[in-house]
């Protein structure tokens, strides 16, 4: 069976159980490292769960950015001859830094963390994060629900009122 | 398409493609100002000093829940120009519809079709191709003058018989209708792979 952290099919379903786990792993890594905000997103930018202060507003704004940034320099890792990509990118600003890692090939994990904390300390305990979150999207058990087992006509119907009520066709 | 179960979110990516100033941003700039606020995110932009698409334009909408799941739709638009190339593939990537927004102007179809053969030619990279995949077409520009009849685009354009629909970006005409053909149209392609 294809394991969730390395599945490349189109549709993702992320159980609560594997949500819950994936939230104590980020709750463990900010207690680590100090760091304000941790974010998990998936590498097409849809936003899964966040801890820490709440720096970041538009958090599906901010995935969308970080799965491009992460995809563009994988493209710069690739023409330079570095064929597994960066290993991390990590931006320096006036008050905070950011760092932005893969987990396996779907899932990004992005860290916020005020100056004062050190770069090195960071890494460490993300790059352990990293290898927990791997051991739990791994063990994740293939969703028994599919898509299809809700989107179906009924829901197309249902959908198609609730977008004219959004913009009061 | 991306479900979150624990919060009970269905995620969807619907990108707008076509050649360069065919009118990509100009739908999303619409849908932007004409949803309800509180039901979408920030626009976000990453443009050239001359104001014209960079890497991609984004936007998240949701609508109420339905069935226990709230539906969240993210948009994106591709810069159109030939040497951006790398950056389409990319954002590409987890797309679940496509709105090609065609210029209609006479002088605009070699780069419409050029633009569509460089669509299905990333779709394919992608294990998809324009004939099973969702996408509408959006013939826009229909106010200037020298529009080509849609019979005319529809003959050199929509080779695989798809929805197509008129509109005018700038002034809102068609932009809602693309966007809920487009949404259609991927809730139909799940309920075909049961």
């Amino acid at each position: 069976m294809m394991q969730l952290a390395e599945k490349t099919a189109e549709q993702f379903m992320l159980s609560t159980e594997t949500f819950n786990q994936v939230n104590e792993i980020l709750r463990e890594l900010l207690a680590s490292t100090r760091a304000d905000f941790a974010l998990f997103c998936d590498t097409n930018g849809n936003p899964i769960t966040h801890h820490g202060k709440q720096h970041v507003v538009n958090l599906s704004g901010m995935s969308a950015l970080a799965a491009g940034n992460f995809a563009a320099t994988s493209e710069m890792a690739r023409v330079i001859g570095e064929k597994e990509g960066f290993k991390f990118i990590f931006q320096e600003g006036e008050r905070r830094n950011f760092y932005l890692c893969n987990v396996s090939y779907n899932f990004l994990l992005a860290l916020i963390f005020e100056k004062t904390v050190a770069l090195g300390l960071v890494r460490i305990f993300a790059n352990k994060a990293v290898e927990n979150l791997k051991g739990v999207l791994d063990k994740a058990a293939k969703a028994e629900q599919k898509a299809s087992d809700f989107i179906d006509s009924e829901f197309g119907l249902l959908l198609g009122k609730e977008f004219d009520k959004s913009f009061s066709l | 398409m991306f479900v979150n179960w624990a919060l009970q979110e269905v995620n969807l990516k619907i990108v707008y493609y076509g050649p360069g100033l065919s009118g990509k941003t100009t739908n999303l700039e619409y849908i932007y100002r004409k949803i309800d606020p509180s039901l979408r995110g920030d626009l976000i932009t990453l443009k050239t000093r001359e104001e014209r698409t960079l890497y991609f334009d984004f936007l998240q909408l949701e609508v109420g829940r339905i069935k226990g799941m709230k539906p969240k739709f993210n948009l994106y638009t591709i810069p159109g120009q030939v040497y951006y190339s790398h950056s389409r593939k990319i954002i590409l990537r987890g797309v679940d519809g496509i709105v090609f927004v065609a210029d209609s102007q006479a002088d605009r179809m070699t780069e419409n079709l050029d633009s569509l053969m460089d669509l299905e030619q990333n779709l394919i990279e992608n294990g998809h191709s324009l004939q099973t995949f969702p996408w509408v077409l959006q013939y826009n520009k229909r106010d200037l003058p020298r529009v080509i009849p849609v019979s005319e685009l529809n003959a050199k354009l929509n080779f695989h018989g798809i929805p197509t629909i008129e509109a005018v970006a700038a002034r809102g005409t068609g932009v809602l209708e693309t966007l809920k053909m487009a949404i259609q149209g991927v809730v139909g392609q799940v309920q075909k792979v049961i």
